[in-house]
């Protein structure tokens, strides 16, 4: 994983209304209040809206950072690898994930989005687990966007842009769609494409992955899970 | 009879319910956590019985790291309790109403109450840490 982010802020997008602190004792500038609306669906160039779920446009960074670290994973063959092999089917849990190929197929059906133009509500994009059921779901995400999660850092708190969200995968089923970040590409490596294949696949979330990864808990992030697949030779360095 | 009734009266009101009984506050972080999404998660272990949880509370407005819950006030949580003997996650995720004490820049207290699905109610007071992410998050 790489270990700067490369987030430019545009001030002068920033409106000039400003946001203060109150988890501190003392009151502290934090940053202005987000001026774009992530929620309004947003215009194609010819002015039409797009649709919740928007496939990145071909040859943009996003599309070619995604396309080369797909064919990177896949090309390499590691998922087939003996290592692959041997750590997942060290463990029973894992061990029902393994064959049949089922890791490369999961990346195969990934069905990789835009976040960014995605104007489409958590609940909607299947991003809520069985456990927590669709009426609460429902009353919960229907206006948590993913396009918000993924927006332009420029209309992010200042407090907010030292973290990027890279990726976010469907776990409801049909469980194939991932959405990727372009303000946070440089982050979507083999094994990015591959952490969101196995949400897909396990249809867990991030803590019940790194169980079912024998990843310790409480990490700072999740690039742990990445690193992991590379560690045990599922996955290639970027 | 009287002396008892009256003594039961006096007593009752400020008995521990059987989950603080001699029970230390529940350990853990609370803060912005990389979930299915951004959101404000409370991590408690050590509660009573021996359980733990993981605990979301949505709503923050995708600011779930400057959020601060009200404080005195019930905060809905839900997410997975992780209860003995099996520390099984209770499935559905129950609702647990979470009320912070205090919550400052380095720890946060409180108290949380919930009702799992076979009945059994967990209740104790928490003490945890704020939970701080290195400069750079990457959530994937």
């Amino acid at each position: 994983m790489a270990a700067e982010v490369d987030v430019v802020v545009d001030i002068s997008r920033l409106e000039d209304v400003p946001v203060w602190g109150h988890m501190l004792a003392a009151p502290k500038f934090i940053g202005f209040i987000p001026s774009d609306d992530c929620s309004k669906p947003k215009p194609d160039a010819q002015g039409n809206q797009l649709p919740p779920k928007v496939l990145p446009l071909t040859g943009t960074p996003l599309a070619n950072r995604l396309s080369s670290s797909k064919d990177k994973l896949l090309l390499s063959n590691l998922m087939n690898s003996p290592a692959c092999s041997a750590y997942f089917n060290s463990d029973p849990a894992r061990a029902q994930y393994y064959p049949n190929s089922q890791l490369q197929v999961a990346v195969g059906r990934q069905v990789q989005y835009d976040g960014a133009d995605s104007v489409i509500s958590m609940y909607d994009a299947g991003m809520w687990e069985d456990a927590l059921g669709a009426t609460r779901a429902k009353a919960l995400l229907s206006d948590e966007y993913i396009s918000c999660h993924m927006r332009n850092p420029s209309n992010m708190m200042l407090s907010d842009i030292n973290r990027v969200i890279v990726a976010e995968s469907q776990v409801q089923l049909p469980a194939t769609d991932s959405y990727y970040n372009r303000y946070g590409k440089n982050y979507i490596d083999p094994s990015t494409i591959l952490h969101e294949a196995l949400h897909n696949l396990t249809r867990l979330d991030d803590d019940d992955l790194r169980k079912l990864l024998g990843i310790k808990l409480g990490g700072n992030d999740t690039s742990d899970i990445g690193a992991k697949m590379e560690t045990v030779g599922c996955a290639p360095k970027p | 009879m009287l002396r008892t009734l009256v003594l039961s009266m006096l007593l009752l009101p400020s008995l521990p319910t059987r989950a603080d009984v001699g029970a230390q506050p529940a350990t853990g972080t609370v803060g912005a956590d990389c979930v299915i999404g951004w959101e404000f998660v409370l991590r408690l272990a050590d509660m009573s019985n021996g359980a733990r949880a993981y605990l979301i509370h949505y709503g923050t407005d995708y600011q779930p790291d400057t959020w601060s819950p009200p404080l005195h006030q019930k905060v809905e949580f839900v997410g997975k309790v992780y209860a003995t003997p099996n520390q099984q996650e209770d499935k559905p995720w129950p609702t647990t109403e979470v009320t912070f004490d205090s919550f400052g820049a380095k720890e946060a207290t409180g108290t949380y109450s919930v009702t799992l699905n076979d009945g059994t109610h967990l209740e104790g007071s928490f003490h945890v840490k704020r939970r701080r992410l290195s400069k750079h998050a990457i959530c994937a």
